[in-house]
């Protein structure tokens, strides 16, 4: 991590580390914790320089976002998820919308939450059914949404909409609205096994917002989607929950040589060893992945090469894929090694049991099932097996 | 003229983009991911198309915005085959 990405963390982490427990107990937003991230500036980590931004690379974010999900997953992932939001907005909004919105963004005022989810329908980003209508020079918005993470307690809202009235589910338009020019309904109760503090609320949004809102080209946000939503989210998320994982490894391995005590049985064994090293190779294989992905990433980006050709949606879909899978996997087993009374219970010095509730929604959040039928599709676009 | 396409061709796309109106004509500049073409029914059209035209797409075709338009298809599948093999197949019209 450079020095100054780990001087922004490190002035938040105590806040994190502090109310993670609660935030989960009481599935309540982490207000202090997000506050913390917009005091030390890391709102705008990816908000360009000349916005007052920190203009980091993704490689920074990644190593932001791992910090941060060692103290509390939760906030993590609120955090993150702002980060790809702003991503979309510096990448392809209008100039009058940068020069409004990313300011505040970079200052600490603006957190946007993600409004892609509706009624019925996938969250998959491609399609929409709410249409955007449009009345003079205004853009009109009426949009209910079942799951919108952090919703109630964001400044401003990247939607997805049907382009209009006339357009089909596919022709899709990203439209950024702030809060105060909206109408903001919450309702539902967000009491989930794990990621409780992320309150992910239904909400119905109405209002009308600046044409110079529409973010990107009307009908198209699936280069958008292509080029700033999945390759932002897939490395966050994935860098979340590798982080999450390590800093339970991390915790753990400092416990069993402090109390001498190895395994639930409290000896050492060639089995406590075979368990330890499949929680750490799982670890260092996503580790590695995402590594490499990030590399990519940043290096198309630099080099102005496009991220939506089908070998790079592959690799990003499988990093998505195998980095939940694997940090679940790697808490269940930590969960197995750490035995009942501080792997399983509540209150234990080391939280295994939120990092194991958090980590299963992982595959969850954007569900796993469609994209390894993704993978599969792509896969076939490559006859020639071109590997990372 | 682009739009010269076979039979065949536009059956395959009528059968794949779901979103396509069966009452339009479809036009070389129509939307295919607006109409639904994604990644999954991508990969349907192009399997059609390579046995339907004994030819292969070379890696380099393979990308979304050989799938944008019905012409852009349309010259993808031109220049995977020879000129003679494209829309020379047995029920051309």
């Amino acid at each position: 991590m450079t020095t100054d990405a780990m001087s922004l963390v490190s002035r938040a982490l105590p806040v994190l580390r502090a109310h993670a427990a609660r935030a989960d107990e009481e599935a309540s937003f982490p207000e202090e914790p997000l506050q913390a991230l917009r005091e030390n500036g890391l709102l705008g980590l990816l908000a360009p320089r000349e916005y007052g931004g920190a203009g980091a690379s993704v490689k920074t974010f990644v190593d932001v976002s791992q910090a941060l999900a060692g103290a509390c997953l939760s906030t993590a992932q609120i955090w993150a998820m702002h980060c790809f939001q702003v991503d979309a907005v510096a990448r392809y909004g209008s100039a009058e919308l940068k020069a409004d919105l990313l300011p505040r963004v970079a200052k600490g005022d603006a957190y946007i939450a993600s409004v892609t989810s509706e009624v019925g329908g996938r969250a998959d980003l491609f399609t929409a059914e709410a249409p955007l209508e449009f009345a003079k020079d205004r853009a009109v918005i009426t949009r209910s949404a079942p799951v919108v993470t952090g919703g109630a307690h964001a400044d401003g809202y990247l939607i997805t909409m049907r382009a209009g009235e006339d357009a089909s589910e596919h022709q899709v338009t990203l439209v950024y609205a702030d809060r105060r020019d909206l109408d903001v309904q919450t309702s539902g109760e967000w009491n989930t096994l794990g990621m409780r503090a992320t309150e992910s609320v239904s909400m119905v949004l109405t209002g009308e917002v600046p044409l110079r809102n529409v973010v990107g080209t009307p009908g198209h946000c699936a280069e958008i989607v292509r080029e700033s939503l999945i390759p932002l989210a897939h490395v966050g998320w994935a860098a979340c929950w590798l982080g999450t994982a390590r800093g339970a490894l991390s915790e753990l391995l400092r416990w069993f040589r402090k109390s001498g005590r190895f395994g639930a049985d409290g000896q050492t064994s060639d089995l406590f060893h075979e368990r330890l090293a499949r929680v750490r190779v799982d670890l260092d294989l996503v580790s590695a992945y995402l590594a490499r992905v990030v590399e990519r990433v940043d290096s198309a980006r630099e080099a102005g090469r496009p991220l939506a050709e089908p070998r790079t949606q592959l690799q990003l879909n499988t990093l998505k894929l195998v980095s939940s899978d694997l940090t679940f996997r790697a808490v269940d087993r930590m969960l197995q090694l750490a035995g009942l009374g501080m792997g399983y219970s509540k209150g234990s010095a080391i939280p295994l049991e939120r990092h194991f509730r958090d980590l299963r929604a992982a595959s969850l959040n954007h569900n796993n099932d469609s994209l390894w039928a993704g993978v599969g599709a792509l896969a076939m676009l490559d006859p020639h097996v071109n590997l990372i | 003229m682009d739009n010269q396409w076979d039979s065949r061709f536009e059956s395959a796309l009528r059968e794949i983009v779901p979103g396509l109106d069966p009452q339009a004509p479809i036009l070389p500049d129509t939307d295919l991911p607006g109409a639904g073409l994604n990644s999954l029914r991508i990969v349907q059209l192009l399997m059609r198309l390579e046995q339907d035209y004994t030819v292969e797409f070379s890696d380099d075709l393979l990308t979304f915005d050989t799938f944008a338009t019905p012409r852009m298809v349309w010259e993808a599948l031109s220049a995977a085959g020879t000129a003679g093999e494209v829309g020379g197949g047995e029920d051309q019209s």
